[in-house]
């Protein structure tokens, strides 16, 4: 601006906010800045009445555009019309440009749109070709009148009917034509777009990927986009197509579900589904059954399958289920409703109606099979993974009928094999197998059971039979192999038991045909000795003890199946002339441990009494050079067997060496007090404990949480129903007085802490030794019924004891299991003999 | 037990593209087919559905218990094709794809 022209600018001046005074050239400026474009117009206007400057032209223009802008926004758009043509007018600025093309197709003023190309004047080429491309869709869509207004050889005039030929070639369905109509729509044709487009659209039902790539290669906001925008929703897979829907317009969806072949009287359910997409969660199964009722008119037996399957989380819709979509049988409703009842975790009530349906489905012919799956599924449902014992026989009952009705279930057999076997029913678990055997004679699963349970019974000769025939099945079967051996070990107990020393001979040499291990076949050699007393016999005997490398070792091993054989085991323990008074090594203990390890539960009398004569040597060796791992092993293998003297002499040097280890701090409370330790520690080993709780908490090591929280926060007292009933802190004080408070809650406590062991040991000091002895054998070797039993027994004569503090009130009823325990008598087995014949 | 609460699992039949009143053998043909399409190691998603589709259907006994037991929770999936299922698709009529395009 030269220096002449800012001299006659108007010397009007405005006071600013600040006092200072601004120019109205700075005033107007400021205002379109700040977005006042009615106010900048005005100031702009009153400028240009002084002296029609450009830049104050611009600046009028400029709040021109604005204030079209800011109508259009507000979908004023014929008002925003008439001020970008008041912009083009006093402004002198080209009509054509910016959104006004735009605005002209929303606001449906085709006509005028397509007037542009005439009305101009003349444009450069580039223009032209740009605006006759943004008015194709005009063009192409527009009464032949408006038209008629373009020059003749407009593009989109001679194009056009190529592109309509185009669209109805795509509207027939008639490939072969549209390519036709397409091809003579030329590459620089302003519906060039529609060349893809349309041939997407073909496709868009049979070959979705080829449409795809035709769609992608359709740019953005081209003069079609509203049409590419429906293709390219089209081609999606799976339910992207859905969300793609909502964001379409009204038309746009329709031509979608047109195409997708919704018929009309399910597009509202389909915007329903879309919605469910668009949130992206998978739709809760009740709004979804909701909404099919609601819209069920026409819907196919797919959407009724699903509602059906949906019913279990809206089991009060039933009726409405059956209105809609026809009839539900009995057994079906049934099921529906014992669904429903698992669905809200109330089990009594699914098993309720599961046997209903079991009912109703055995009346049918062709329902057995139903029936049967219910029937397990029940079991499952209610016993699960735990004791089936523990349950009553009705649970039980249920696997047996399911055979029943579907007897070529293997596994259901193995199932019901094994329940019995594991609550030592013999018998039951026999019978159970022949009606496997007999269905599944050449299973080896099946017959690998058979061997277990043949064993169970001391049946040698079946179990070699059995495993035999399984190796002729399965011929690398080492398990198989290693039963045989075995079993041919036992018999040659048995037959030694009985003084048949030959026989027994014969069986030892049976079994060093299959036994594979060197620690086995010494074995062997050992039960060679025992076999008989003589010098050749006590040689052998010798050999084998030498062969197993160390006295502890051996005399572990020897004392072992001198029990077995029914034989007291110091005296030959001197035969073998093994000396226990030197301090064992420490790879022999280790070894001890791991045989101890592999015993199993019905064993445990018998460790007991070999651990008798061994205590001694092993509590020596507690000083042995360990490292961490072994002694925590160690450890672990005491605790297990609750040998606890042993334990506190192991763990109390892992504590000594390795003092920051919470393991250990564990390990030695636990075998100082047992897990009753709360009522019976002090209080700096409680506050050492706390420690070791916190190290094993920053350590990581949750097992070793879990375990200290146990032992002194029982999970019995912390988490009880209604902690009002703990209030009273002060008797935890005085662990006798809650003893006697409520003996068999506490008892029960120890069980549900795992520490079964832990409450015989207590209740052998307390109970009489004749009536330990019953209870012990009445329990058959099964460590929780005895548990259980001394629990009944303690509670009995609890209130009779001495120090019995309140003997007046009655002990709360013990959490028990759903059902109460079977009470079968336990089946004789010999292999327990032994134990408790001694 | 199959399709316990809170999993959601699309229909096995679906999956592997048969009908709910096929045989073991057009089952076990059809998951033959899907795992050779998708083996673990170029999609272990598709996979591991096809392999969980067939666990649910490959024989009488699993159908069945599928057909008793299963409620597992829909996902759009499973919506969207039960109410689709018999939508055929179409060529769009002139009327629509014009409206589209913005005629009155």
């Amino acid at each position: 601006m030269s220096t002449k022209n800012r001299t006659s600018a108007p010397r009007t001046r405005c006071s600013g906010a600040s006092g200072t005074s601004v120019s109205p050239d700075s005033r107007a400026r400021a205002v379109l800045e700040a977005g006042g474009y009615r106010e900048a117009i005005e100031l702009y206007k009153g400028l240009l009445k002084q002296e029609r400057r450009s830049e104050w032209l611009d600046g009028l223009a400029a709040s021109y555009a604005g204030r079209a802008d800011e109508l259009a926004s507000k979908g004023m758009l014929p008002e925003a019309l008439v001020v970008w043509r008041n912009r083009s007018s006093l402004c002198g600025k080209p009509l054509a440009e910016g959104p006004y093309v735009e605005w002209l197709l929303r606001a449906g003023e085709h006509h005028a749109a397509l007037g542009l190309l005439t009305t101009v004047g003349d444009l450069p080429a580039t223009t032209r070709t740009d605006l006759e491309t943004r008015l194709a869709a005009v063009a192409l869509t527009a009464p032949d009148s408006a038209l008629a207004q373009l020059e003749a050889d407009s593009p989109l005039r001679r194009h056009r009917a190529a592109a309509l030929a185009a669209l109805a070639a795509c509207c027939g369905g008639d490939s072969a034509d549209l390519d036709e109509q397409l091809r003579a729509i030329p590459f620089r044709s302003p519906y060039r777009d529609l060349r893809l487009i349309l041939k997407a659209l073909l496709l868009a039902g049979g070959n979705a990927s080829r449409a795809g790539e035709l769609i992608a290669r359709v740019p953005a906001d081209g003069p079609f986009e509203k049409l590419a925008a429906v293709v390219r929703a089209g081609v999606l897979p799976g339910t992207r197509w859905l969300s793609a829907l909502l964001d379409l317009d009204e038309d746009g969806r329709l031509l979608l579900l047109e195409i997708k072949g919704c018929p009309e009287n399910r597009r509202s359910l389909l915007l329903d589904v879309a919605e469910f997409a668009k949130v992206g969660m998978p739709p809760a199964p009740a709004r979804v059954v909701e909404l099919l009722l609601r819209r069920n008119r026409n819907l196919p037996a797919t959407a009724a399958r699903l509602c059906r399957r949906l019913l279990p989380y809206a089991d009060k819709r039933l009726d409405e289920y059956r209105s809609a979509f026809g009839p539900l049988g009995a057994a079906e409703g049934e099921s529906i409703l014992a669904l429903a009842a698992e669905l809200r975790r109330a089990p009594e009530r699914s098993e309720r109606h599961w046997l209903r349906a079991v009912v109703l489905f055995s009346t049918r012919e062709s329902a057995p099979l139903q029936a049967a799956l219910i029937l397990r599924h029940l079991f499952d449902l209610i016993v699960g993974n735990d004791d089936a014992s523990d349950f009553d026989d009705e649970c039980t009952g249920w696997l047996e009928r399911s055979l029943e009705l579907d007897p070529e279930d293997r596994d259901t057999h193995l199932k019901l094999i094994r329940i019995h076997r594991q609550a030592q029913d013999l018998k039951a678990a026999r019978a159970a197998m022949e009606t496997a055997l007999a269905r599944f004679a050449n299973d080896s699963a099946v017959l690998l059971e058979a061997v277990e349970i043949a064993l169970a019974g001391n049946a040698f000769k079946k179990a070699v039979t059995l495993a035999k025939r399984l190796l002729e099945i399965d011929p690398i079967n080492s398990q198989a192999r290693a039963v045989i051996g075995q079993a041919h070990l036992s018999h040659a107990r048995k037959q030694i038991r009985a003084g048949r020393p030959d026989m027994a001979v014969k069986e030892l040499d049976l079994a060093d045909e299959w036994l594979a291990s060197p620690n086995e076949r010494r074995l062997s050699k050992l039960l060679r000795g025992l076999s008989a007393s003589d010098a050749r016999a006590t040689a052998l005997l010798r050999e084998a003890v030498a062969e197993l490398g160390g006295h502890l070792l051996a005399s572990f091993h020897l004392m072992f199946e001198s029990i077995r054989i029914g034989r007291p085991g110091t005296a030959e323990l001197q035969r073998a002339a093994i000396s226990l008074s030197g301090t064992p090594v420490d790879r022999e203990v280790l070894a001890v441990m791991q045989a101890i390890n592999v015993l199993g539960e019905s064993e445990k009398r018998a460790l007991g009494t070999v651990l008798d004569t061994l205590r001694e040597p092993l509590k020596y060796a507690a000083d042995g050079d360990f490292s961490e791992s072994e002694r925590i092993s160690i450890c672990e293998t005491l605790l297990r067997r609750g040998e606890r003297m042993l334990l506190l002499a192991y763990a109390d040097v892992g504590l000594q060496r390795w003092p920051e280890r919470p393991v250990f701090v564990y390990l030695t409370t636990f075998a100082k007090h047992g897990p009753a330790a709360l009522f019976a520690m002090s209080a700096r080993e409680k506050a050492a404990l706390e420690r070791a709780l916190e190290k094993a908490s920053r350590d990581g090591d949750q097992r070793t949480v879990l375990r200290i929280r146990e032992l002194i926060e029982p999970a019995d007292f912390a988490q009880g129903d209604d902690p009002d009933d703990f209030v009273d802190l002060d008797a935890f004080d005085h662990p006798g007085e809650a003893l006697f408070e409520n003996p068999r809650a506490l008892l029960e406590m120890m069980i549900s802490l795992g520490n079964e062991q832990g409450l015989i040991n207590m209740a052998r000091d307390i109970v009489s030794a004749g009536e330990f002895r019953r209870l012990e054998l009445a329990a058959g070797g099964d460590r929780r019924k005895l548990a259980r039993m001394l629990i009944d027994h303690l509670v009995e004569v609890a209130p009779r004891l001495p120090a019995a503090r309140s003997p007046d009130k009655a002990a709360k009823p013990a959490p028990r299991a759903p059902r109460s325990p079977r009470n079968k008598e336990p089946v004789p087995d010999d292999r327990q003999k032994g134990l408790f014949d001694d | 037990m199959i399709g316990r609460k809170g999993c959601s699992m699309i229909d096995p039949y679906r999956v592997l593209g048969v009908a709910l009143t096929a045989g073991d053998e057009a089952i076990r043909a059809a998951y033959l087919a899907a795992i050779r399409e998708s083996p673990p190691e170029r999609d272990r998603e598709r996979f591991e559905s096809v392999r969980t589709a067939y666990e649910a259907i490959c024989n009488c006994r699993r159908r069945i218990a599928h057909e008793l037991f299963d409620h597992s929770s829909p996902t759009v999936d499973d919506v969207l094709i039960a109410i689709s299922s018999d939508f055929v698709p179409q060529c769009p009529t002139e009327r629509r794809l014009l409206r589209v395009l913005g005629a009155k």
